[in-house]
């Protein structure tokens, strides 16, 4: 497990981690009790954090969203398929007729076949990564037979 | 008026043309290792069953596509059944973690930005979804 501490500004910045693997929970949590993160262990063991954000509703005409969510830049936390869609003509002439596996916003792994990519994730003990395959043609954004 | 709340918005995609695509991402829960590999789905409420493309079999911890039941279907719109393979999966979708049926099936789905289809049987009951084509979101409620 990989733990990351987030503190504000303008967006969330990833300030400090720390890699939890070998640890043992009690371990684990003391090292969030250093760092001021509130948490919370549930019946099953799952661990949950404290986590702010703050929102503002209905802050935007929703005739504007559209035009004004298009142009934002994507904060360094946001999801892999946001990443791999602002990147998505890059990774095509990179890593074309190949799996890839994205993890906090890079290509960390890269293979021909699946098989091997898992081999390679579960090697280097990546949790979690975001999988796709990278085809050779051009992107066909049809989802149905013969369109 | 009915009112609707859902805790969970969840945004379109546009890359390299104007189409704008609701994608979710599903983590899929490999057994026996509890791991997770996420996977980009596109929703799609004309999708009976959850459709996987065939290649993702070894997430699956299968040997090959094509060893489950074997069902004939019509998702991906073709006008005559296509073969699909029926498998049980453990899918988490936005924390919520749910069993369901996934079909493996060559699909005509060639774009990074997703590998198979979001569909109802099962997932549909578990989540409630609300579409809203014009500000390019998608919005869920773990709790319909």
């Amino acid at each position: 497990m990989k733990a990351s501490f987030a503190v504000g500004g303008v967006t969330k910045t990833i300030v400090d981690s720390i890699m939890t693997s070998g640890f043992s929970p009690e371990e684990v949590l003391k090292n969030l009790d250093s760092r001021d993160v509130q948490w919370y262990v549930t019946k099953r063991g799952d661990l949950f954090l404290r986590y702010w954000q703050l929102g503002a509703e209905d802050f935007v005409p929703v005739e504007h969203i559209a035009t004004i969510r298009e142009n934002q830049s994507t904060p360094p936390e946001a999801s892999a398929l946001e990443w791999l869609s602002e990147h998505l003509r890059d990774i095509k002439a990179r890593y074309t007729n190949r799996w890839i596996a994205i993890v906090n916003n890079q290509v960390v792994a890269d293979s021909e076949d699946l098989t091997s990519l898992l081999q390679s994730i579960h090697g280097a003990g990546i949790l979690s990564p975001f999988v796709t395959f990278v085809s050779g043609g051009p992107i066909i954004w049809a989802t149905a037979y013969g369109q | 008026m009915v009112n609707k709340s859902f805790e969970h918005t969840i945004r379109f995609y546009q890359a390299q043309t104007p189409v704008w695509l609701p994608i979710i991402t599903v983590n899929l829960v490999q057994q026996p290792s509890g791991s997770r590999v996420a996977l980009p789905l596109l929703f799609d409420t004309g999708a009976s069953t959850t459709t996987l493309r065939h290649d993702l079999y070894p997430l699956l911890g299968l040997s090959s596509w094509n060893c489950g039941d074997p069902v004939d279907t019509l998702t991906a719109g073709s006008a005559t059944p296509v073969k699909a393979y029926r498998y049980e999966a453990t899918v988490e979708l936005l924390g919520k973690v749910v069993q369901c049926p996934i079909h493996l099936q060559i699909l005509p789905l060639d774009n990074p930005l997703f590998v198979g289809l979001l569909g109802r049987e099962k997932l549909f009951e578990e989540f409630g979804f609300g579409f809203w084509e014009k500000t390019h979101d998608l919005y869920c409620t773990l709790s319909p």
